[in-house]
């Protein structure tokens, strides 16, 4: 098993060098000057070239991405060209924000998707279940901007219950800050609860049709240790490999979610460095956020041992 | 009859001063409360002197002064310098600075401050360009400073007093050898910097001890007072969300709202919605490399638009017409090329274009979609030039690839941008000189005006010159004004006394609740 997680460690180093080069590539491709959006429309060519000169934009684009990436090797992901402050700081101190979204978010998806799921198994072609579908449906195809919008409409603006946006670390007031997390934490957690939602419907289905199953209902246990304890613990493959993947994604949607309710996480960071073509900002989140879902990922497949001890990683 | 009506009427007069007194009375400004304002954007840096950006300034006009600054009508006026000298030469300026204003840090302002402020500038600004004739700062006494300059320099004094980058007067310790960004936030204004959560806000709160200058209120300048105990600047940059939550009481102030909210806004009984108008103005530059090297082509232009039009489409109700380069509340406005702005004349566009010889070559019009108005003007920009008979491609993107595009004179003809307060006419001069310009843009008999506007002191003498060079900006055709854009802002009624005006601006407002 070490030998496995080092093994899965070190190749993670080729899929982050692959992202960091991908990141710089298509971030330079995208026509846009960080020099001219920094000194606005008033400047002077001369001025802007200046600035090109300083950041070192004018150089080949391998020598930047050389004298990028060595530094990124060094642990140093380079300073914002807006911000003039270290990118490794700015992620630092939005992280905590992004993580705690997203870990909400999964929260409420698991709380959402896994119940519903099980359910529309255990009550197949049943108005349930189409109630539950359709719902899953409808989740998978809503934009979580939409989600959010709405949300802000009827829980801020009409009944005043929460507020429209901003973000309060659990740790200073953890009532307001759950009141800040809570739509947010839904609005982007409810694509990823209709996919859970979906995938576990499936999987339960295929495991209440074994043999096994059929035998432990006619030993005459409870439905509820049939389905709970036997049934699920044999879905959750599956289930757990959607989960992982989801946490991921949930990082990478952060980034509307954020936008739309003012929630100061990475996400809100990334969509402003594109828009000022912050180039250190967007190659650094990128990295991060590839490494945490590769991380994840590695997570996922070391529980899998857990769930199912068949599995074994020699 | 007569006798009752000479009793009632010192009756209505008492109750009428009653009335009155009593609603003085109300408005008397409170102190106390927390101001919730959303803004549109982070601040890069609270440093003042190093970046131009629009939140840093607005955020700055609470916790800095300079030594001059403008009124409403954009004249200079004193701050921390209570007069100021002009030598007969024109080249040394004294400053006699007002006694006993205290710093945050509780030091009284000095000369040695002044002096230590202005070096700085000089080292980490992108406007010290601005004092480039400055050849000495000198410490004259504890309360005088004198700059002498190579040259009399007329934008001078509004190089000092603009706000934007603004050489604000900070503490000798606290920039004093402090290279870029990393100035200690201190000032003398009405209101001390507290905390900067990157994302999250800025927090200032009330400076108790500040020290107001003896002289109405008018613009950016005289009395200034801090009624609120803590001002909240929380970055909000989706305008939905700012909507929303204006809507919903978690801000008391939003800046930059939609147009299209507006009207739903003002039915509610607890806003006041207003347009802080003018705030910019669009235009549309040629690129004179290419097609519209021909003036007959660009009179062509100028001679079809149908700037009304334009406006109705682009404006969501908050646009004016107005030849001027300068705003009309400005000093430096005026009329002339009125007669070439906004002219309408179809046939006279498509006789000008026969003229030029015009042979359907492409005509590329760059615009983009983060600022929905200037999209919206290209649009109808588009049928206009086909209706007059041009080829046009339109090419839309997102504004910084617009402007890496206009870097390259082989890929535009016309190109989108917006002007924003010029505190000094002197700022537009970099367009129109070959040296500086970017849309190749050569007049001889302009880059004279300039001069002089740039040389004189007088602004009698100012005034004439840039209203020559305005004069040439429309026979010239050198860019086309569109019209002057107001953006919107909504507030809580409880929030008294702000007043639209330039930029966000709470010196002296107050909370009644």
């Amino acid at each position: 098993m070490g030998v496995y997680i080092i093994r899965r460690v070190l190749g993670l180093i080729p899929v982050l060098i692959l992202v960091a080069v991908v990141s710089f590539l298509l971030i330079h491709i995208i026509p846009g000057d960080p020099a001219a959006v920094m000194l606005g429309t008033d400047a002077t060519p001369q001025e802007v070239e200046k600035l090109r000169e300083d950041l070192g934009l004018n150089e080949p684009l391998h020598v930047q991405f050389y004298r990028w990436i060595s530094r990124v090797l060094r642990g140093d992901l380079g300073d914002s060209f807006f911000m003039g402050r270290p990118v490794t700081v700015a992620l630092l101190e939005r992280l905590p924000a992004t993580i705690l979204l997203a870990v909400a978010a999964l929260f409420f998806a698991v709380l959402i998707g896994v119940p519903a799921g099980i359910i529309a198994a255990i009550k197949q072609n049943s108005i349930i279940d189409q109630l539950v579908m359709i719902t899953a449906l409808i989740g998978v195809s809503l934009p979580s901007f939409w989600i959010g919008l709405n949300l802000i409409l009827i829980f801020s603006v009409n009944l005043r219950w929460l507020p429209s946006g901003g973000y309060v670390p659990l740790t200073e007031n953890f009532i307001d800050g759950l009141r800040c997390l809570l739509m947010p934490a839904f609005a982007l957690g409810f694509m990823q609860a209709a996919l859970i939602a979906r995938m576990t419907r499936s999987s339960m289905l295929e495991v209440l049709r074994q043999d096994y199953i059929r035998t432990a209902r006619s030993k005459g246990l409870a439905e509820q240790v049939v389905v709970g304890l036997h049934a699920l613990k044999n879905a959750m493959i599956p289930i757990l490999t959607v989960i992982g993947t989801a946490f991921g994604v949930l990082l990478g949607g952060a980034v509307i979610v954020e936008t739309v309710f003012a929630y100061p996480g990475i996400g809100r960071l990334v969509v402003a460095a594109v828009q000022r073509r912050d180039y250190p900002v967007i190659q650094g989140a990128l990295l991060l956020i590839s490494s945490i879902y590769v991380l994840v990922n590695l997570l996922v497949d070391i529980l899998y041992t857990l769930i199912d001890p068949r599995i074994k990683y020699n | 009859m007569r006798r009752r009506l000479g009793r009632l009427i010192p009756l209505c007069v008492v109750v009428l001063l009653m009335v009155t007194l009593a609603a003085l009375g109300a408005e008397k400004p409170k102190y106390g409360g927390v101001l919730r304002v959303a803004t549109t954007t982070s601040v890069p840096t609270l440093d003042p002197m190093v970046v131009t950006h629009i939140a840093t300034r607005e955020v700055g006009m609470h916790i800095f002064e300079s030594l001059i600054t403008f009124d409403e009508n954009f004249g200079v006026v004193p701050m921390l310098a209570e007069s100021w000298d002009i030598s007969p030469d024109g080249r040394v300026y004294t400053f006699y600075l007002r006694r006993g204003v205290p710093f945050h840090n509780g030091k009284e302002m000095k000369a040695e401050d002044v002096w230590a402020s202005v070096v700085r500038f000089l080292e980490v600004s992108p406007r010290k360009g601005e004092l480039a004739n400055l050849e000495e700062v000198k410490i004259v006494d504890d309360y005088t400073v004198a700059f002498r300059l190579s040259q009399p320099t007329g934008p001078f004094l509004a190089a000092l007093a603009n706000p934007i980058a603004q050489l604000a007067i900070m503490p000798r310790e606290a920039v004093e050898g402090k290279a870029a960004r990393q100035a200690e936030i201190i000032g003398t204004g009405p209101y001390k910097f507290v905390e900067w959560i990157p994302d999250r806000h800025v927090k200032v709160v009330r400076f108790p001890e500040y020290e107001p200058i003896d002289m109405p209120t008018s613009g950016f300048g005289g009395y200034k007072a801090a009624y609120i105990d803590e001002i909240l600047f929380i970055p909000v940059p989706e305008p939905g969300a700012r909507v929303a939550g204006l809507e919903a009481s978690d801000y008391d102030f939003a800046d930059f709202l939609p147009a299209i909210n507006v009207p739903d806004l003002m039915d509610q009984p607890g806003l006041i919605l207003d347009s802080l108008m003018p705030y910019t103005w669009p235009v549309i530059y040629f690129n004179f490399a290419r097609s519209f090297g021909s003036h007959k082509l660009r009179q062509a232009v100028q001679a079809g638009l149908d700037l009304d039009e334009i406006m109705i489409a682009s404006s969501d109700g908050a646009g004016r017409l107005d030849p001027g380069m300068y705003f009309k509340e400005q000093v430096w406005n005026s009329q002339v090329g009125i007669d070439l702005y906004n002219q309408k004349d179809l046939d006279k566009a498509k006789a000008l274009m026969k003229e030029a010889n015009y042979a359907g070559e492409e005509i590329i019009v760059v615009t983009n979609t983060d600022y929905e108005y200037m999209y919206k003007a290209a649009i109808v920009l588009e049928q206009q030039l086909k209706k007059i008979g041009f080829n046009v491609k339109l090419v839309v993107l997102d504004w910084p690839g617009s402007l890496d595009v206009r870097k390259d004179l082989d890929k535009w003809d016309i190109f989108f941008s917006s002007h924003s307060t010029r505190f000094d006419p002197s700022a537009n001069d970099f367009y129109f000189k070959p040296e500086t310009t970017f849309f190749a843009y050569d007049n001889p008999e302009m880059v004279k005006h300039l001069k002089q506007g740039m040389d004189s002191t007088a602004f009698e003498d100012r005034y004439r010159a840039y209203e020559e060079a305005q004069r040439i900006f429309y026979e010239d055709v050198a860019m086309i004004k569109l019209y002057d854009l107001g953006i919107w802002q909504g507030w809580q009624k409880y929030v008294k006394d702000y007043r639209p005006w330039v930029m966000l601006n709470f010196n002296s407002v107050w909370l009644d609740k």
